[in-house]
């Protein structure tokens, strides 16, 4: 039996949620569906509700997050390491992956890049310690085509595109069963943290407030942990929109999976007006494999997400007007049925986490494993 | 006659008939090279590349005090240098033809060694195709005529020439003989810079 270990990357605990997030199922998945031995280690944290839905793997709480604590571990366990899961390109990722090598670690390693380009960019990756932590890979995936392809022409490293996916960690599977359009709400969703660094939320606001006038059936509806500095801004901006403020709904985080699957069910369109993102985002991934159709901006991965728009559309990055543009468009799209079709097709084939699992599984075969 | 300038995150070359960027920074896609556009881990940029070489500029001249003067006409070149090398990731055969002295020659080393060591930068031809032939008439060229002949049928096709010219010497009469249609940049009353895509 392969056996898997995964250290959580920061110095930090691992966070509940990231239970539920790629950097866990796919280990997961290749014990669930491959039959590999999977070990996840976090320094100690929040209570893991999650871990409920991770039957099987074993679930190590170390005395600390520290790295040495970290070492301690590998050093213990090395000769029951086969394959060691790194993901992205953090201070303890380097420092494990170092250690590995000074102990004269046989087992392979994987990781997980979830780039943008600017930080790609910025990567002195020609220079030690990057240099060394990418050239002691097996193998390397960057979870969108678009990056991946730059990755390739940037690095000498072969860099595999394994995209982030879709699991439902509830019923235990990748398959969700489609919603027509015709069953759904004329809402708008937008499902992730409420804040302006990154997620530019008031590009969202600006552009459903353009927009209200020609969408008077419809909802915008944000779904996520709200940044307690945005408080002030949504109270103000109500205020100064109490013509369309009941059409704006807030919801402070459903940590219920189940609910929060229901909430992409019901919707017709999913918006998102990041800045940036590594890879595409989980919350992009649920929404196509929900058939919403999209809204969002050119991010790196936009065109893993619509295709040649007929997933959906894009706008360009902090333009509001823009992007209300595309909301009118879509809300008032005759074919929206067909587009939800096509983004929940899409989804199926291209962020189905099952799928990519077991895609990484025979790569790391083809490799030795 | 126009100006090199850094405006926002986009280098230009400012002139009268229109304003052409150089390199933009804000590409990011367009990096395919070692060094970054910006930074994040108090690393050398692109930037930095120019920087130092303004700063160098005099040692690399030897304190010519003629030559010296036209610094910022180095500090453009370089730029347009840089640009080229951060199209791909591959290293590059580089040739050399015209004046004797090394200015040239110790402006592009010195970015070679950050941005691809790997790269190659010769002056005597020794029968191989070019990535990229340098012009270098800051100085004296003793057979002006050759030395385009050979540099432009050095270069492969699809590689890039680049040319600097100070004074009314006989290889600047040449090069605008072998390139009338081709765009100068005018930086200085004698100084001119080509770029010619084969």
């Amino acid at each position: 039996m392969h056996r898997i270990t995964s250290i959580v990357w920061e110095p930090r605990p691992w966070y509940n949620v990231e239970l539920a997030k790629d950097i866990a199922l796919v280990p997961y998945l290749l014990h669930k569906n491959h039959g590999c031995e999977v070990t996840l280690v976090t320094g100690p944290g929040e209570e893991y509700t999650y871990l409920e839905y991770l039957e099987g793997i074993n679930f190590v709480v170390l005395e600390d997050s520290s790295i040495e604590c970290k070492k301690e571990y590998i050093r213990k366990n090395i000769d029951n390491i086969d394959l060691f899961m790194f993901y992205g390109v953090t201070s303890h990722d380097l420092l494990m992956s170092e250690y590995l090598r000074e102990i004269g670690a046989k087992c392979m390693k994987t990781c997980a890049l979830d780039m943008n380009i600017e930080y790609a960019d910025r990567l002195v990756f020609y220079k030690d310690p990057f240099f060394s932590y990418f050239d002691n890979m097996d193998l390397m995936w960057q979870s969108d085509a678009t990056m991946t392809r730059f990755l390739n022409e940037k690095w000498d490293w072969n860099i595999e595109c394994e995209r982030n996916g879709y699991y439902n960690l509830v019923k235990g599977t990748s398959k969700v069963d489609y919603v027509p359009i015709a069953d759904r709400d004329n809402t708008i969703l937008y499902v992730g943290r409420i804040i302006e660094e990154q997620k530019r939320i008031k590009t969202l606001l600006d552009a459903f407030v353009i927009a209200a006038d020609k969408l008077p059936d419809w909802t915008l509806k944000l779904i996520g942990p709200i940044d307690p500095g945005f408080f002030e801004y949504l109270d103000m901006f109500m205020e100064y929109h109490l013509e369309i403020a009941d059409r704006i709904i807030v919801i402070d985080n459903i940590s219920d999976k189940e609910e929060l699957h229901r909430e992409y069910e019901k919707a017709k369109i999913f918006a998102s007006t990041s800045d940036m993102e590594g890879g595409v985002p989980n919350a992009m991934t649920e929404a196509l494999c929900t058939g919403c159709v999209m809204a969002i901006t050119q991010i790196e991965s936009y065109r893993d997400c619509i295709g040649n728009d007929e997933a959906g559309l894009s706008a360009p990055i902090g333009d509001a007007e823009r992007f209300s543009d595309i909301l009118v468009k879509l809300c008032t799209e005759s074919d929206l049925d067909k587009m939800s079709k096509a983004s929940y097709d899409r989804g199926q084939e291209l962020f189905n986490l099952e799928k990519i699992a077991g895609e990484i599984y025979g790569k790391l075969c083809a490799r030795g494993f | 006659m126009g100006n090199f300038a850094l405006e926002g995150f986009k280098y230009l070359y400012k002139s009268e008939e229109k304003d052409e960027v150089l390199l933009d920074l804000e590409d990011w896609f367009s990096n395919k090279g070692r060094v970054p556009f910006h930074d994040y881990f108090d690393n050398t940029t692109v930037s930095t590349l120019i920087l130092n070489n303004l700063d160098a500029h005099a040692a690399f001249v030897g304190g010519d005090p003629v030559i010296s003067q036209y610094d910022i006409c180095y500090a453009m070149l370089d730029t347009m240098f840089i640009r080229e090398h951060t199209r791909s990731k591959d290293a590059k055969l580089i040739i050399e033809y015209g004046a004797s002295n090394d200015y040239i020659q110790k402006h592009f080393l010195n970015i070679l060694a950050e941005l691809k060591p790997e790269s190659e930068y010769i002056k005597e031809n020794d029968d191989r195709k070019s990535d990229m032939v340098v012009l270098n008439g800051v100085g004296e060229c003793t057979d002006p005529e050759v030395a385009v002949k050979n540099a432009y049928e050095t270069l492969k096709d699809g590689g890039v020439l680049f040319a600097m010219c100070i004074g009314q010497t006989p290889l600047k009469q040449e090069i605008e003989r072998a390139f009338p249609n081709e765009k100068k940049y005018l930086l200085a009353p004698d100084c001119v810079i080509w770029k010619v895509r084969k």
